[in-house]
């Protein structure tokens, strides 16, 4: 059984979410502090964990911060929608993604579950099949319905790195310094041009379903639930 | 030389003149009893005793005049400027030059004192100046209290003015910092009065001690500014926050619940559950765009908008915001036109799909349902041209900058909403330093144009 710890000063919120996750299959824990939350990690050992960014006794981001320096367990982050900064600081800190209040149950288990997927290597699990796309990272091939898609260096790993990380966002900034190199991070019109080609490329006309913008942080690439 | 000092100079002779007659008559009675050397001792004190009173001048004319009277009324022969005696050749001469002699040293002295008590008030003024400016806890007190001190020390009128021009007084000082020059110090001079050079330094010596005081009261002052406008950027951001929590928690509490709600009732549910679990998710939707709504209304009022500009795709911009809506519109019913080689363009991605989903809302809200949303982007005359056209009913004349207003509410509207989602819009596109305007379509319906302007960096080579 998956176990999950909820790092979130709301009780309604913290019921609500058992009540949802329970039936799930997750076993739950909860926490009301930050705190509390670190200790819970500690013992519990929980599979996931998700953090509220506004606790009563200390900053999210600092128990995010406490948490990374010795705890890799995926974390997704509850922030109001105004926070766009706060995000990319959590995401930053080390955090796995984030959901916006409110969210809806379909949304919160599918990065619930995205984030507990490992990002695969090159090895392990070589093809990704979504909807009519098809990558063979092994290979370096990549198939709309059947049909060769011919990718530029740079747009193949753009999308090498979207495809490793599938369901969860991944920064502006990671996206630029593992295409790009760490010299490029600021430099996010090369990033939209790329994401551009890329939907023309993998979905001619109607397209922007596989590649979604997360305004103000980055993109994710929206692998079939 | 002027006039005031030639006229103390004869008033000092004429003083000198009168000391010696009355000396020289008290002395005509002394002399049957004295004789007549020790007369020359009388007229020498006298002389040491004008030096220490009169000026040079005066001095040297005492010393001279008492000599000749010596020699004239009391050296034998009497009454002729003839000596006889040798001894009384050298006892006269010896006389003169004493007497001369020690009505300088006199004279040098007194003025030598003289000078260090100027020199000592000097000081001691500016000291008082300084502690003055220190304790003083504002400008205005500073400043009045140095100009009280300039006054009392140099008997002028002195005015401070913290202005470019400089006043029409006969002496201007300007008051220069490091940083340039904060005013001017203007002095007016009784009559045509000339300042010494030693008072000319003192006072520019005042000048730049105000000048410092003016530089720190000005800093101090921006620095208090400075804090109090955090301070209250500050709060004002606490309270938005913790307002948007304790509103949008229980939002997000209900639309979970419904969300479970909605699963626990797939089989076999009473009949009328799922309608009125309907009602409450789109009543919570409802609810949730108000907040929302308002919470940005009064980020925009309270000038604390996050503004990010970041390089965007304007097809993602587009396609993002009638993806938003897909609850509320049909996607089928968007007609998205983009201008072919539309350059990214700097927006706040997050900040511009609100706004475009506000239109497109109050689009739909105003047109015959299925009717098709025209939703376009262009580059037109360096600017970044958005239109949202809609096929309804249009406006009533006037009211084009009218729906622009917080809380107005179209004539023809329906019933729904506050009237904040064009102010809003106004507000978000204001952020880009855009304008939006509404015009009736020469058809039926409402153009609702965004104009933003590309600045030159906003270009990007791609």
């Amino acid at each position: 059984m998956k176990t999950v710890l909820i790092v979130d000063d709301e009780p309604p919120i913290r019921r609500l979410l058992r009540l949802t996750l329970e039936p799930q299959g997750y076993q739950v824990f909860e926490a009301e502090t930050g705190q509390l939350g670190l200790q819970e990690v500690a013992v519990r050992r929980p599979d996931v964990i998700i953090l509220d960014l506004g606790l009563p006794d200390m900053d999210g981001q600092t128990v995010l911060k406490r948490l990374r320096e010795w705890n890799q367990t995926p974390v997704l982050v509850l922030s109001v929608r105004e926070g766009e900064a706060d995000k990319v600081a959590a995401l930053d800190n080390g955090a796995d993604d984030y959901l916006t209040k409110p969210f809806s149950t379909a949304e919160l288990l599918a990065r619930l579950r995205a984030i507990q997927r490992r990002a695969p290597e090159t090895n392990e699990e070589p093809v990704v099949v979504v909807g009519d796309l098809t990558v063979d990272l092994a290979a370096r091939v990549v198939t709309v319905k059947g049909q060769d898609v011919h990718l530029t260096a740079t747009e193949y790993a753009l999308l090498r790195e979207l495809v490793r990380h599938a369901g969860k966002v991944v920064t502006h900034k990671h996206l630029l310094r593992v295409v790009w190199g760490p010299h490029a991070e600021e430099q996010s019109q090369y990033l939209r041009v790329y994401v551009t080609h890329l939907r023309q490329k993998l979905e001619p006309g109607a397209g922007r379903k596989l590649i979604r913008t997360e305004p103000g942080i980055g993109y994710r690439f929206c692998a079939a639930d | 030389m002027d006039v005031s000092l030639a006229k103390q100079i004869l008033r000092h002779c004429g003083w000198g003149v009168l000391a010696v007659a009355a000396v020289t008559g008290l002395a005509l009675m002394l002399r049957t009893v004295t004789g007549y050397w020790a007369i020359s001792l009388v007229y020498l004190l006298t002389v040491v005793f004008l030096a220490l009173k009169l000026n040079r001048w005066a001095v040297l004319l005492a010393a001279a005049l008492s000599a000749v009277l010596w020699d004239f009324l009391f050296i034998p022969p009497q009454f002729t400027f003839h000596i006889e005696a040798t001894e009384d050749v050298m006892m006269f001469s010896m006389y003169f030059v004493v007497a001369l002699v020690m009505g300088h040293m006199t004279n040098q002295l007194r003025r030598r004192e003289e000078s260090e008590r100027r020199r000592e008030q000097r000081t001691a003024a500016l000291n008082r100046l300084l502690q003055g400016l220190a304790v003083s806890d504002s400008l205005a007190d500073g400043l009045a209290r140095a100009v009280e001190e300039v006054n009392a020390l140099f008997q002028v009128q002195t005015r401070i003015l913290l202005e470019e021009t400089a006043p029409a007084t006969s002496l201007c000082l300007p008051l220069r910092t490091t940083n340039g020059r904060v005013g001017w110090m203007g002095v007016e001079l009784k009559g045509n009065r000339v300042l010494a050079p030693s008072e000319c330094e003192l006072l520019e010596t005042f000048a730049s001690q105000i000048a410092a005081f003016v530089e720190r009261q000005q800093l101090l002052a921006v620095a208090r500014q400075t804090q109090l406008a955090q301070e209250s950027e500050r709060l004002h951001r606490t309270l938005l926050d913790s307002v948007s929590h304790e509103l949008k928690t229980p939002l997000a509490v209900i639309r979970t619940a419904t969300d479970g709600l909605a699963t626990q009732l797939a089989d076999g549910a009473p009949p009328l559950a799922g309608t009125f679990l309907n009602e409450i998710t789109a009543a919570n939707r409802r609810l949730e765009r108000i907040v929302s709504n308002l919470l940005d209304m009064t980020r925009i009022e309270s000038g604390q908008l996050p503004f990010r500009p970041e390089w965007c795709d304007v097809r993602d911009l587009l396609e993002s915001a009638v993806e938003q809506l897909q609850n509320e519109i049909s996607p089928e019913r968007v007609n998205i036109t983009v201008a072919e080689g539309l350059p990214l363009v700097q927006l706040d991605f997050g900040l511009m799909e609100q706004a475009l989903c506000n239109l497109l809302l109050n689009a739909a809200q105003h047109s015959p349902a299925r009717s098709l949303i025209r939703l376009s982007a262009e580059i037109r005359e360096g600017q970044l041209v958005l239109r949202v056209t809609d096929a309804g009913t249009g406006l009533t004349p006037g009211e084009e900058t009218k729906v622009f207003d917080k809380f107005y509410r179209g004539k023809g509207a329906r019933s729904g909403g506050v009237g904040l989602g064009l102010s809003i819009v106004k507000g978000f596109v204001n952020a880009h330093r855009g304008v939006v305007s509404a015009t009736n379509n020469p058809g039926e319906g409402v153009t609702f144009t965004i104009s933003i302007p590309l600045a030159h960096e906003n270009r990007a080579d791609c």
